[in-house]
């Protein structure tokens, strides 16, 4: 391969995989949390016209 | 009016689950052989800069944009699109008739990738693949039109997939469709790592590469290097057409939505590049075994590429049967797992609007389909009908889609906002106004290029070369069912009303009552755009 094809191929797989990982790292990190508070409703939907 | 209680609404077991039926549900066909080939004829290593900036500008931000609105108004997309909006319902509709007809033609496509499993075994297609696949096994039809004789090696694989796909849809969200992709993509990604792995050590694959990879700078100041670009992440991600709206309308409440749009996009577009790789590597194999270079090879993109190329490859190498077994079953499993959310798409809206019970939605709905497919595309004028229809429908259709339905909610309804603090209330990770500029301004500017080009070269030229009537009644023709489809589900009645559903309040937010009557003026900051 040739050296500008190889460093393409290395920094777009840092980039995409790394941005992967990343996200991965973040949600597990940030788990889900309890479901409770935000599912009481307290506004009446507004039923928007066209 | 008195309502018949209504079954509590299915759910994902957790985020695990939901972000490995969404990655599944993004990673499809085009994938495996549409990025590769788009990428290479893009400027190679070049395009992937206007890939990486179309996916940050508009495939996650649209990825958010229906997580939001499937999550808020708990529905399928007619349901969803109805809660913002009434008369938005027509929307859901119109994307619930698009994911039908895909329905329609997408599972041929796996029927023959999995008989195509079966071939590579004995390696059935001897040395003519081209012709054994338009021949013997596709026994295309002279003349492009709508023939009734049916191919019964098609048909049978077909009705096989059909079932199979059934007894999933049936089981439901969490027995069905999540186990069918917990199950499903972790095997697809070790299935297809072998292939790539053993595709990098054939001869001639670092020539594939440095193909696929070397940068054609010239490239980015092509303004039609950048709209595939973002073709071609919109096409991948599944966004705009119903599915991740059906999908994340099965979340729990409390869900970090904005962190899993980012990992069910960056897992897409991993497997994208991986993919390219692979396919790569394997092409610059087939190159150098003909002789010849990457540049002068046809037909390394679609169908030609997984039913023609891939044989020829298939044939030449040693361990070709099991290196055709390992492309073609991830090939069925991308399909598969892509085409179990399209149907579920349209199964929920079913049970929505007619009150229907899972399994008879999944059986009902499944079984129209499974009828019109099996009619349609087990007959010898499948392959020319299904390029055909493919083309309208995603080129026109979907990108239609994604146009009403983000400059609506940006500029018509104005409720861009609502879903942005709904993303930012349940997430961690928040997002800022910039989401709302690139939903409201960039993604429908980019889209309506996109739009306005494919019209212009479809109604000026057509498409290839098949005859005006059979692209008139089969492209435009279906586009019109699919309009005329949206606007009679529409105006049937609701068997339970979704009128009453109250969405979750949400901070900071003015209670519906003390709102100012419409036609005066509201917040004007919380309008742009």
């Amino acid at each position: 391969m040739t050296a500008t094809a190889l460093v393409v191929l290395i920094v777009s797989l840092a980039v995409v995989w790394g941005g992967l990982a990343a996200s991965t790292v973040y949600l597990r990190r940030h788990p889900e949390e309890d479901d409770g508070a935000s599912a009481t409703p307290t506004a009446p939907i507004v039923m928007h016209d066209l | 009016m008195a309502h018949s209680p209504r079954p509590k609404r299915e759910q994902w077991s957790g985020q695990r689950g939901f972000i490995l039926a969404a990655i599944g549900s993004a990673i499809g066909l085009g994938n495996i052989w549409r990025f590769p080939g788009v990428a290479y004829e893009n400027g190679g290593g070049a395009f992937l800069i206007p890939y990486l900036v179309a996916l940050l500008t508009a495939g996650i931000p649209v990825l958010l944009f229906d997580y939001a609105i499937g999550h808020r108004f708990r529905g399928s997309a007619p349901t969803a699109f109805r809660r913002l909006a009434k008369r938005a319902e027509l929307l859901g509709w119109f994307q619930v008739a698009i994911c039908f007809v895909i329905i329609l033609y997408y599972t041929v496509i796996i029927a023959w990738s999995a008989s195509y499993l079966g071939f590579s075994v004995t390696r059935a297609w001897g040395d003519d693949p081209a012709g054994f696949f338009t021949g013997s096994f596709l026994q295309v039809a002279q003349a492009p039109g709508v023939s009734l004789d049916i191919v019964p090696g098609v048909a049978w694989p077909l009705l096989l997939i059909w079932v199979l796909v059934l007894a999933v849809l049936a089981l439901g969200v969490q027995k069905g469709l999540e186990r069918a992709n917990v199950i499903g993509l972790p095997v697809l990604v070790v299935l297809f790592l072998a292939m790539v792995l053993r595709a990098l050590f054939l001869p001639g694959a670092l020539d594939g590469l440095n193909a696929f990879f070397t940068p054609d700078w010239s490239a980015l100041s092509d303004p039609g290097v950048w709209i595939a670009a973002y073709s071609q992440i919109f096409f991948s991600l599944s966004v705009a057409f119903g599915i991740m709206v059906t999908y994340s309308s099965y979340l729990k409440r409390k869900t970090n939505l904005t962190a899993t749009g980012l990992v069910v996009g960056f897992a897409n577009s991993s497997f994208e590049l991986l993919a390219g790789i692979g396919v790569f590597a394997a092409l610059g194999f087939m190159a150098q075994q003909q002789g010849t270079t990457i540049a002068e090879l046809d037909g390394i993109a679609g169908v030609s590429l997984a039913f023609i190329a891939f044989p020829q490859i298939i044939s030449m190498m040693p361990g070709g049967p099991i290196f055709g077994v390992l492309f073609f079953a991830s090939l069925t499993l991308a399909g598969l797992t892509s085409l179990l959310s399209l149907l579920q798409v349209v199964s929920a809206a079913f049970q929505e609007k007619f009150g229907l019970s899972i399994r008879q939605g999944a059986i009902r709905v499944g079984g129209v389909a499974a009828v019109v497919s099996l009619a349609l595309f087990s007959t010898s004028t499948a392959l020319p009908v299904l390029d055909t229809v493919d083309k309208y429908v995603n080129e026109v259709g979907i990108v239609a889609s994604a146009i009403f339905a983000t400059v609506l909610v940006t500029w018509v309804l104005r409720r861009l906002p609502e879903l942005q603090r709904h993303l930012n209330a349940v997430s961690t990770l928040q997002i800022g106004t910039w989401w709302r500029w690139l939903v409201g301004v960039v993604v429908p500017g980019v889209l309506l290029v996109m739009f306005v080009s494919g019209l212009v070269d479809l109604v000026a030229h057509g498409y290839g070369d098949y005859p005006r009537w059979f692209t008139n009644t089969l492209g435009w023709g279906m586009l019109a069912a699919i309009v005329a489809g949206a606007f009679v589900l529409t105006a049937l009645r609701w068997r339970h009303s979704p009128d009453e559903f109250v969405p979750d309040a949400l901070p900071d937010v003015v209670p519906a009552a003390a709102r100012p009557p419409r036609g005066t003026s509201t917040t004007p900051k919380e309008l742009v755009p």
